[in-house]
């Protein structure tokens, strides 16, 4: 077989050596920054959302217990050794989710709460994220205000939702109403990201110089394009100089962060595992290592998107998720989604176990993090909207913090959860989009 | 140009004030237009303000006021051109009143376009997206880059990634900062250049019993690896051998022999020895691909690496039939032989210079023999550099600060640093990483005006190639001649022949067709155990194949739908069921009249991408036939209803026709699958990797019969085949709208439609050749004129 010279990059990506190769190396990364991290006086708080596509089947999923938890349901037996860590939410809905491209917008809608713009141009609008506020305050300490990852390498042709641009169904995160930001895939490229090409501090320092004096000359060039420009289009402008300037800034921290930290000698993973739960989990030790070299505090991840059809063989579930998820209350498809939602909470469970398992401060990573999962979606047979697979992970230090089953009597807005998790990090808002109060209950901890 | 405007408005309100004066009189003669009564008679039933059918009213919408409600009438023209309204069993006219009154709307509405002249605006800024990044850095410095790590993906609208990419985020930008940093570096030489590793992965999924296309005769399995190699120096490439579950190298039971190529000339030869003496069958493996490694200097430049095993004899394989051709998985279909799984290219180690590349020859146009030389020849390079980069001339003040990033990086580094520097400043250049297109100062709001000759270089060569200009088409833009009609179609022509121009493959037709999402199509194993990537491969290439030829040939697009050839290799061959193709090289065969594979609709990418990883679906090829073939989308569900549910494999074809046909009763849903089922319904023969089957999979019969909207009943794919090829229009209209969205990179609307029916108008003289399309949409208003910001 003939490999073009890059031509067919998407093809070589797909597949790789990447978790066999890359997983011992980043392990033993982690003592290099250990020390860094404990050093931190004050240990910040992170969070996280995952997304995972196309809802539950209710059943297998939601606990029997109300309240106090003494063992979960079977969709989400994988997280059992961390029960005491662990919050189920059910009865949330996001009621601005349901549209004529309901894929579309049950991803657009699970952190803006917002309905999209129906358009298939560039014209597109939805609104800021609670992640991308979250950055605006705990982001702007680090060198990278936020990660977008996701696990999808190849953007499908004509599969986006009816009347509704691909950037609904692809982007979790916006930064502004207009302003997606894409999601990346390949876990070379976040690792070059958090962690550059190497080199001595010395060499990455002028190399940031060099960016930022780039930077003020691009910054000059589109100032003065501004001036030949009509109003629309200077306010496209005015997006590009804002893009800049926050650049600019983050190289001003990077550069501050180079001087004083040494990045220890780090082997980049070479490609994308050609197995998706290899790739899902290298995604998240990738995340663990930018929260605990502090690199950024807010993260998202689309584990995988919004009307996807892959396939499961490895659980026994060979057809494609979409078609199953339209269940059509028969038993054998609503048996084999609850295998898919297990598989994906299982891999959620992963990534708490990392979060534990990794030292921070004064305790563990997953003391200082928030992480929520879950769908835009409750049942995807209807594509409803409503009764939302919610779950937060959350270390408690010494209290017991989860192992429990907050059950609303009346469905209720996600927006208030939303709330109380920026309330988690520091950051206070009356109100966001739909939210009809904070729900303060679900970060409560446990009194026995 | 601005007097181009002018007398297209004064023949605009010539238009208007004849069509006024000609409708005022026919109102008045006799109280209502015939036209007006056609419609309340055939349509008005359904589509009244009470029924809304198909969201749809024309009640109080007079025929006298076309122009007024040019929106909806483009829409009615749209169906009845297809014959798709009234539907079938409704009452329709006569056909010499149906075509007078379709050519009745269809005057009206062009003439309206002639008389307000309407070129949509397309955006004033547009990124390059990945895959014009990637050709751009090509032409402008020899340099073919990894572009999928070095931008993140782009999101499609309207079918194509090149539509709607306006936004940069802190993110991207941080990207391009990185990627011209890359870049440059790689394009001048830099000895700063660190040593890297590229791992090459091949599909898991690729059997490499064979020999496989593009390796040496008397090899089989492997890969060959295009690398650009940045400096002169020693590399190391390594290979490793495919694992089963045990971790022991798959179909390795006796001796096997390696080769590695560099450029096709034999570096060396490994033999491969099992060892399965150690502790059973676990692990035993371990070592027996260690050896398979090589350091050697390589020059700097694009090589091609090769690692293949030698054949053995073919008597000595097991040979099986279908389905089991394929070979790489443990348990249901194992290797026989070992297979390469990655090869890895290193380096550089030692590095010795930047030695002669082709992106060295292209950037330094001169070499400065003094240190007094080095500012002059700095600016000759960095002003050709820019010029290219932006698509236009250049003048000092582009190349000012340019040069004094130039002067900066020689301060430190020397005259090559300083180029390097400056090369990275061009390609963060907003100039460089967005098209530009800007109302002129003198246009009034909202007014359409004709763009310049350089505006309309980048146009052509974003439509033809995905790229930048070439020097040909700026020097003519440049000195004005592009606007020469004679000229520009001269240069139309050059650009198709061009290699260049394979994007309208690869680019164009693969996100039309779907064909992109072969990648992710992973049919079931144990449903399809013959699908392997070779196949995959094997699908895509037919299918470019036959698009390369409509375009190199120049011949109708029509033979889209009927070729009376196709392109074969032994491994589709096969799965076709087609006798007598030997090898792993395509070639062209010639298919009889009634062959099922003629054109798009029989080839197996297109029927595997709209099917699911188990069984076929009517509904997404039915989707897929009205979006792309017959462009006429279905209207979206209404909310909260769900997709028709389609039963499992393994029920009857005949009950599944059933199932559908029982869920067209739901009024809802009735509006969309009456529209799509039949036609995917048609194709059923085909199963979901497109194989032929004359009864499904539990023995039933297989119920082909099928129909499209305004095209009747049929049977069958030839069927199906035959009633597109009916009403040629129909599919050329969808095919001329999916090409100039793409052109022009913005969605179509209904100010759009004339144009559209003028190109394909046109192209019916000549035979719908390619060239006459691609000529008709370069000369068409939208494509040669822009509407200010208003």
């Amino acid at each position: 077989m003939m490999i073009t010279k890059m031509a067919l990059p998407r093809r070589t990506f797909l597949k790789g050596l990447g978790a066999t190769v890359a997983l011992p190396i980043l392990d033993s990364m982690v003592p290099a920054f250990t020390a860094q991290a404990a050093s931190v006086a004050n240990t910040p708080r992170r969070l996280g959302y995952v997304f995972i596509p196309m809802g539950m089947n209710p059943t297998p999923w939601t606990p029997a217990q109300v309240g106090p938890l003494t063992e979960l349901s079977p969709s989400l037996a994988a997280l059992t050794p961390h029960l005491d860590d662990v919050t189920v939410v059910t009865n949330m809905e996001l009621e601005q989710a349901h549209t004529t491209g309901n894929h579309a917008s049950s991803n657009a809608a699970f952190l803006s709460c917002l309905k999209g713009k129906r358009t298939e141009g560039s014209d597109y609008e939805l609104g800021t994220t609670v992640d991308q506020i979250a950055a605006q305050h705990i982001g702007s300490d680090t060198p990278i205000p936020s990660l977008e990852l996701g696990t999808d390498l190849i953007v499908q042709v004509g599969a986006c939702d009816n009347g509704y641009a691909c950037v609904y169904q692809n982007n979790l995160s916006w930064s502004s109403p207009t302003t997606p930001l894409p999601t990346e895939a390949d876990p070379r490229v976040v690792f070059e990201r958090l962690f550059g090409d190497g080199g001595t501090p010395e060499q990455r320092r002028t190399e940031m110089e060099k960016n930022a004096s780039i930077l003020d000359w691009v910054l000059d060039d589109m100032t003065k394009l501004q001036h030949k420009l009509g109003s629309s289009d200077r306010r496209r402008v005015d997006q590009y100089v804002t893009t800049v300037r926050e650049v600019e800034r983050r190289i001003q921290l990077a550069e501050q962060q180079a001087a004083s930290s040494i990045l220890p000698d780090l082997t980049r993973p070479t490609s994308v595992p050609a197995n998706w739960e290899d790739h899902v989990k290298l995604m998240f030790d990738l995340q663990v290592l930018a929260l605990q070299a502090d690199l950024t505090r807010v993260i998202t991840f689309q584990m995988a998107r919004e009307a996807s059809t892959r396939t499961y063989p490895q659980i026994g579930v060979p057809e494609p998720h979409h078609p199953v998820s339209h269940h059509v209350n028969d038993p054998e498809k609503l048996a084999k989604l609850a295998k898919i939602n297990a598989y994906h909470v299982s891999l959620f469970a992963y990534m708490v176990d990392q979060l534990k398992k990794t030292a921070d401060g004064d305790g563990s990573l997953l003391d200082h993090s928030t992480f929520m999962l879950g769908s835009g979606m409750g049942n995807p047979d209807v594509h409803d909207h409503r009764n939302l697979p919610i779950i937060v992970a959350r270390g408690g230090g010494e209290k017991r913090w989860g192992g429990r089953h907050v059950k609303y009597d009346k469905l209720t807005p996600l927006a208030n959860l939303h709330l109380a998790l920026l309330d988690d990090v520091g950051v206070h808002l009356d109100k966001f989009v739909d939210s009809t109060r904070h729900a303060t209950e679900v970060m409560e901890p446990v009194s026995l | 140009m601005r007097k181009f405007t002018k007398t297209m408005s004064a023949i605009g309100l010539a238009m208007a004030w004849l069509m006024m004066g000609a409708s005022s009189v026919t109102a008045q003669g006799s109280g209502a237009l015939p036209e007006q009564r056609l419609v309340t008679r055939y349509c008005l039933t359904c589509h009244n303000d009470q029924a809304l059918r198909g969201g749809l009213s024309l009640e109080g919408i007079q025929l006298d006021d076309i122009a007024g409600h040019a929106e909806v009438w483009e829409r009615v023209v749209r169906k009845l051109r297809a014959g798709a309204m009234p539907p079938d069993g409704a009452p329709r006219p006569d056909e010499t009143t149906y075509n007078g009154l379709v050519t009745y709307l269809e005057s009206a509405l062009d003439n309206r376009a002639v008389a307000t002249a309407d070129p949509g605006r397309t955006e004033t800024f547009r990124r390059l997206n990945r895959t014009e990044y990637r050709n751009a850095i090509r032409d402008l410095l020899e340099l073919d880059v990894d572009v999928a790590a070095l931008l993140p993906r782009d999101d499609a609208a309207y079918g194509f990634d090149n539509v709607g990419v306006v936004e940069l985020s802190p993110t991207l930008m941080e990207r391009y900062l990185t990627a011209a940093q890359k870049i440059s570096r790689l394009a001048v030489g830099s000895l700063g250049v660190v040593p890297g590793s590229r791992v090459v992965t091949l599909r898991p999924d690729l059997t490499q019993e064979g020999h496989l296309a593009e390796l040496p005769f008397g090899t089989r399995g492997g890969a060959t690896v295009e690398h650009t190699f940045p400096l002169d120096g020693e590399y190391e490439i390594e290979v490793r051998l495919a694992r089963n579950r045990n971790e022991n190298v798959e179909g390795l039971r006796e001796p096997h022999v390696l080769e590695m190529t560099l450029d096709s000339e034999r570096l060396n030869l490994f033999t491969v020895v099992p060892n399965r003496n150690r502790f059973g069958s676990y692990y035993a493996d371990e070592d027996v691909d260690r050896h398979l490694n090589l350091r050697i200097p390589i020059a700097a430049g694009p090589h091609t690496v090769g690692a293949a095993f030698l054949q053995k004899n073919a008597a000595l394989i097991e040979s099986e039939r279908q389905p089991y051709q394929a070979q790489f998985n443990q348990d249901r279909h194992p290797r026989q032989q070992p297979a390469v799984q990655s090869v890895s290219i290193s380096g550089p180690f030692q590095p010795t210079g930047a030695g002669d590349t082709p992106s060295r020859a292209r950037i330094f146009g001169c070499h400065p023999t003094s240190v007094a030389d080095e500012s002059d020849c700095a600016a000759s390079i960095i002003s050709t550099l820019a010029r290219r980069a932006y698509r236009r001339p250049v003048s000092y003040g582009d190349i000012e600060m340019p040069l004094s990033f130039f002067e900066r990086g020689q301060a430190n580094g020397g005259f090559e640093a300083g180029i390097e520097l400056a090369l990275r400043a061009l390609l963060t250049s907003p100039e460089f990483l967005f098209r530009i297109e800007r109302d002129p100062e003198d246009v009034a709001p909202g007014e359409a005006y004709q763009l310049n000759d350089v505006e309309l270089a980048s146009r052509l060569s974003f439509f033809l190639w995905s790229s930048i200009p070439d020097d040909e088409l700026l020097d003519l833009a440049e000195t004005g001649r592009l606007s020469v009609p004679a000229v520009r179609k001269a240069q139309v022509l050059r650009m198709l022949a061009d290699p260049r121009a394979s994007t309208l493959t690869t680019n164009f037709a693969s996100q039309w067709l779907y064909l992109r999402n072969l990648d992710t199509m992973a049919p079931n194993l144990r449903l399809f155990p013959d699908f392997d990537d070779n196949l995959r491969q094997a699908f895509r290439q037919e299918t470019e194949m036959l698009f390369d030829s409509i375009v190199d040939e120049d011949r109708s697009v029509i033979d889209l739908i009927d070729a009376d050839y196709t392109y074969l290799n032994e491994r589709l061959a096969k799965h076709y069921g087609v006798a007598g193709i030997y090898g792993s090289q395509f070639r062209r065969i010639d298919l009889p009249t009634e062959s099922v594979r003629r054109g798009l609709l029989g080839h197996g990418s297109i029927l595997t991408v709209t099917s699911y990883a188990t069984r076929t679906s009517p509904v997404l090829r039915g989707k897929w036939i009205l979006d792309n073939i017959l462009g006429m989308p279905p209207p979206p569900p209404p909310p909260n209803v769900p997709p028709l549910e389609e039963p499992e494999p393994g029920v009857a074809a005949s009950s599944m026709r059933a199932r559908m046909e029982a869920h067209r009763v739901n009024p809802a849903c009735a509006a969309c699958h009456r529209l799509m089922d039949p036609a995917g319904l048609s194709m059923e023969n085909f199963d979901a990797i497109g194989r032929w089957r004359d009864r499904t999979n539990n023995w039933s019969s297989i119920d082909a019969s099928g129909s499209i909207p305004g095209g009747g009943t049929f049977d069958g794919i030839n069927g199906l085949r035959t009633a597109v090829l009916a009403r040629p229009h129909v599919f050329v209209g969808a095919v001329t709208e999916k090409l100039m969205t793409y052109a022009l990179g913005r969605g179509l609307d209904y100010n759009d439609g004339p144009a559209v029916r003028r190109i394909v108008h046109d192209a019916a003289g000549d035979d719908y050749q390619f060239s006459s399309l691609v000529l008709g949409i370069v000369e068409s208003t939208p494509f040669q004129m822009r509407r200010s910001q208003s």
